[in-house]
């Protein structure tokens, strides 16, 4: 809008005004602020401008009135513009309206201010100060002629100049405006912005307790608890990567077990839910509950509370064990069993023709001949057709393990899987028989129907302060050895005793074992004095081992290469020089997880003895041993798929990929360990038939 | 080595000299200079030293002058048209041919393997072996910038006084052995094969694809927060795949993570001894290097030419060598 413009549109006003009977005229001058003239009228005149002014007759608002309404159309470009000057109409029809001078004067003063504060970008603002400067020159020439009026008799003299410096102020900012708008014009360009403090974010970190679980294979029976974002293969849903379970994150999982198409959680609580079940319960395997109607088909796809008779409510689960069709649950109050006993694999006598469905029976086995149970294993039948389970067999076995090391087993014996020296089902705990007789067992293996059981490591303390092995690590087997697990020549395919597994001994000490459904698996020390040689996990059986697509039956225990479990060639090439203190915390940090048993103290003379013998190590060779991080520490094994452990809580994963099972992400079977991307430390994996659940920790 | 250090002979003609620079060079990169500036300055410097020496005389013009009808003389002087001062100094950068087995951009300091004149075909040969290459990687914790490096600007901050030294070695080897499962994926072998049994049994495996970022090992090798160092082992990377761990590392410590320094200390042979500083960049170092390097080179043959997605050991003896 330029000023000719602007003259342009006034002298509409004007001719419009000289065509009515007042006859007013304005006029503008480019060189001042602005001048108003007119004809002039009784009354003081201003010394500054010269303007005579008619008081109260209206006429210089319609002035205004007219400007402003001239300029509306074309100078409103912005919605701020608008929005100002559909105000300032306002303001101006409400000053035509009042008659009191006093209100007249205040509205005028807002009037001004108003001004002050109108829009500043582009055109307008220019037109926008000439009307300022109008308004404070109709104030100006305006006040004295007010103070003269009647009308303001009433007010004091005081109150009218300090009106009157009001407004002087609010004409003086008004002259000023129009320097600050072009400032603000340029402002655009080299605004500097206002620096702030950025906020410190403080993330959240898991707590102590804190577990996450994992769950993939198949999702369709609902034993991996959740039924969401599934993929499908012909119809049948599955999950082929870990998938972190919502229920984990709602209760504190302490343990998990995985049976046929059945998974119980162990869960820390205040009340006595202290266990939970999801999956296939047509047995009452996952007991009864009056929610499971809402399920169709006996299967229960999301995990509910199993309710175990318990007295007291700070109860534990310390271990569990799921088998074909039962559930093994072992508190501080004694073993629980649920489920299917048509061998006595719960622990009570055989009933004929039991009905099984929407059974309410938990059978409790608080001790054995006055001894506590220390740990439990179960097992399931396990059909020769490995793809193909046509079987609609329901035959298990039980193991129990008591605090000093004795085993005792009950339930289905056809394949001598209980151990004792027959082959007829047995209902009450009954202790194996054989080479067992006066071992410390730890620990018992046995997913299918061929038991390991593995011997403590005896360690002494010797005067010098250094351990010394006395007992190795030595491995039992009885049951199924139809692929040759148990080492067993001629004919004979079932072992119905307690065997040592000769085979093993040169192997060294054995400190983990796995059994599955036609082979078994082992995880060795070399040198138990020096425990941080490099343990190796050796297969042998039927089936895919990890050894290759084209190994299928291994007879003696063959190695599975240590480069497949992320043992990295190229770590060796750098060296690192640790001081020796980093060096036994590592020691530390090793040796703790393969000995599980070992209580902390000992751990902490065994470091105290690698202290004294430090000289021994040089730095060089601090660099060797730590570039051996990558150790299996614990293995695993489903009926037909195998998983080991890393100390660093990695997760290895190979054998048949039936439904996802192995969390590879595909259907594909694996020939060789893979690991599995779960995003936690795993510390414990618990494999079923179809489907893995895996117990894990947060990193961080 | 007994070649090395042994004078056999001096020389000063630059002819001579430049006929030498023919083979690999290893440089040292210092951070902020890209890969072109080093370039600029290594060629400019061979170029004054070489113009420096003896070089080649001007050519000479045969002129056959004096009277047409008398006995003319032949008259043989130095051509004006070869002469330096108009064609400009015997030796100019366009005469030198330069390239490296990677691109370095500024951040990234350290080894630089480079080829010049002839040494470029060893270059190319020694970039599709796909040889690894050793990163020292300075990471700071509770910052995180807009670009990944800490030149950038701070867009979050948050707090680092939980993360200890063991999460970021889970972290670490959760990273390695995912990376190393990737691996057997991007071999280029049907992992249900026994050929993939047979490769994955051997160890390292290059991937098959000489786009994708393959990472060997890493590590960390110091810890005192705010600031960690980590030593990553890797192939086909870029500055910014780098920057990016440490960023990825920041998150997954549930905080923020910076880059602060990449230093690369071994590029497939040739470690970070081997390297020459900026200011050593002189025309008899650069040639007592290429010597040296082509030693080393001449012992690993097997590196240029392979066929095998396995990886293969380098086996020079670093500590030899001075």
């Amino acid at each position: 809008m330029s000023w000719q413009n602007l003259v342009a549109y006034s002298e509409v006003g004007l001719s419009y005004w000289d065509g009515s009977a007042a006859g007013w005229w304005v006029t503008w001058n480019p060189g001042r602020a602005v001048a108003v003239a007119g004809r002039p009228v009784a009354g003081p005149t201003t010394e500054s401008t010269g303007v005579h002014l008619p008081l109260l007759n209206g006429s210089v608002l319609s002035i205004f009135t007219t400007l402003n309404l001239s300029f509306l159309p074309c100078e409103c470009t912005s919605r701020r513009s608008a929005s100002c000057l559909a105000l300032l109409e306002s303001k101006l029809m409400m000053l035509l309206s009042v008659t009191d001078v006093i209100s007249r004067v205040l509205i005028l003063l807002s009037f001004t201010e108003l001004l002050t504060l109108l829009p500043s970008e582009g055109t307008i603002a220019r037109p926008y100060c000439e009307l300022v400067g109008i308004t404070g020159a109709v104030l100006s020439a305006a006040l004295p002629a007010l103070k003269n009026t009647s009308s303001l008799e009433n007010v004091s003299s005081e109150t009218a100049t300090s009106m009157l410096n009001t407004i002087k102020t609010s004409l003086r900012r008004s002259v000023q405006q129009p320097s600050r708008i072009v400032q603000l014009n340029k402002q655009f360009e080299d605004k500097t912005p206002v620096s702030k403090p950025l906020p410190v974010f403080r993330y959240s970190i898991s707590d102590e307790k804190d577990h996450r679980v994992y769950v993939w294979g198949l999702a369709d029976h609902g034993a991996l608890g959740t039924l969401k974002t599934t993929m499908f293969d012909k119809g049948i849903s599955y999950i082929p990567k870990p998938k972190r379970l919502v229920f984990g994150e709602k209760h504190d999982v302490t343990n998990i077990t995985c049976g046929y198409g059945f998974t119980a959680f162990a869960v820390r609580s205040k009340d006595k839910n202290i266990l939970y079940g999801s999956g296939i319960n047509t047995d009452s395997q996952l007991g009864f509950n009056e929610m499971d109607k809402k399920f169709p088909n006996g299967l229960v796809t999301e995990p509910r509370s199993i309710n175990l008779p318990v007295k007291d409510s700070s109860t534990k689960v310390l271990d569990m064990a799921a088998g074909r069709a039962h559930l093994l649950v072992l508190t501080n109050e004694g073993l629980f069993t649920l489920g299917n006993n048509a061998y006595g694999q719960c622990g009570r006598p055989i009933i004929l023709n039991e009905n099984y469905e929407k059974s309410r029976v938990i059978h409790h086995i608080p001790n054995i001949k006055e001894k506590k149970i220390k740990a439990i294993t179960a097992g399931q039948d396990h059909s020769r057709l490995q793809h193909l389970r046509i079987f609609p067999l329901l035959l298990c076995d039980s193991v129990l393990l008591t605090e000093s090391g004795e085993v005792y087993t009950f339930g289905w014996g056809a394949d001598g899987q209980t151990g004792l020296a027959h082959y007829r089902n047995e209902y009450r705990p009954s202790l194996v028989k054989g080479d067992l007789a006066g071992q410390h067992i730890i620990k018992i293996a046995c997913v299918a129907d061929c038991v390991l059981a593995l011997s403590d490591i005896k360690k002494t303390l010797t005067q010098f302060e250094r351990y010394v092995v006395t007992d190795k690590g030595t491995v039992f087997g009885w049951g199924n050895s139809e692929y040759a697990q148990l080492f067993v020549e001629g004919e004979n395919q079932q072992v119905n005793i307690a065997t040592e597994l000769s085979a093993l001994k040169q192997l060294g000490h054995i400190i983990d074992i796995a059994s599955g459904g036609c082979f078994c698996m082992v995880l060795n020390i070399y040198n138990s004095l020096n425990l941080l040689d490099i343990g190796d996990v050796y297969v042998w059986g039927y089936g895919i081992l990890g050894l290759g697509p084209e190994v299928k039956k291994v007879s003696q225990p063959t190695k599975i290469p240590s480069v497949l479990f992320g043992n990295n060639a190229y770590q060796k090439n750098t060296k690192v020089c640790v001081p020796h203190i980093t060096f036994i915390r590592l020691f530390v940090l090793i040796v703790k997880p393969r000995l599980e048993d070992a209580s902390s103290t000992s751990i902490m003379k065994l470091s105290r003895a690698l202290d004294k013998s430090s000289n021994k190590y040089d730095d060089e060779q601090v660099s060797i041993k730590l570039n051996a991080l990558t150790l299996v520490i614990k293995i695993f094994c489903g009926m037909s798929h195998l998983a080991a452990l890393t100390n660093m809580g990695d997760l290895y994963m190979w054998g048949c990929n039936k439904f996802g099972s192995l969390g590879l992400g595909d259907l594909k079977d694996q020939y060789f360990p893979l690991k599995v991307t779960v995003g936690a430390q795993v510390k414990k994996v618990a494999c079923g038939i179809d489907h893995t659940v895996a117990l894990c920790k947060p990193f961080i | 080595m007994s070649a090395i250090g042994t004078v056999t002979k001096y020389v000063d003609d630059a002819r001579i000299i430049y006929k030498a620079l023919n083979g690999v060079v290893v440089l040292y990169k210092p951070p902020v200079l890209h890969f072109n500036n080093v370039r600029e300055t290594v060629i400019s410097n061979l170029c004054r030293e070489l113009n420096d020496m003896r070089t080649r005389p001007p050519m000479k013009h045969v002129a056959i002058e004096g009277e047409t009808n008398k006995p003319m003389k032949v008259v043989v002087r130095s051509s004006f048209a070869d002469h330096p001062l108009v064609v400009g100094p015997r030796y100019q950068p366009n005469d030198f041919r330069m390239g490296a087995t990677k691109i370095m951009h500024k951040d990234v300091s350290g080894v630089l393997v480079c080829g010049i004149n002839a040494g470029n075909q060893l270059i190319h040969k020694i970039k599709t072996s796909q040889s690894l290459r050793f990163y020292k990687i300075k990471g700071l914790l509770g910052e995180a910038t807009d670009n990944y490096f800490h030149t950038g600007k701070v867009v979050e901050k948050s707090t680092y006084a939980h993360v200890r030294r063991g999460h970021l070695d889970k972290l670490c080897s959760s990273m390695q052995s995912t990376h190393q499962r990737k691996m057997f994926e991007l071999c280029g072998v049907d992992i249900q094969s026994q050929a993939a049994y047979e490769l994955a049994v051997k160890g390292l495996l290059r991937p098959a694809n000489s786009n994708i970022p393959m990472i060997y090992t890493v590590k960390c090798v110091d810890f005192s927060p705010p600031e960690f160092m980590l030593e990553v082992v890797c192939t086909n990377e870029t500055d910014l795949y780098l920057k990016a761990i440490i960023h990825d590392l920041g998150l997954k410590l549930r905080s923020n993570g910076t880059c602060t320094q990449i230093l690369c200390i071994q590029d497939g042979l040739f470690n970070i001894k081997h390297a020459l500083l900026s200011k050593h960049w002189t025309l008899q170092n650069i040639i007592t290097n290429i010597q040296m390097c082509q030693n080393v080179i001449n012992q690993n043959k097997n590196i240029l030419h392979q066929k095998n997605p396995a990886l293969i050991e380098p086996n020079n003896d670093i500590d030899t060598i001075e």
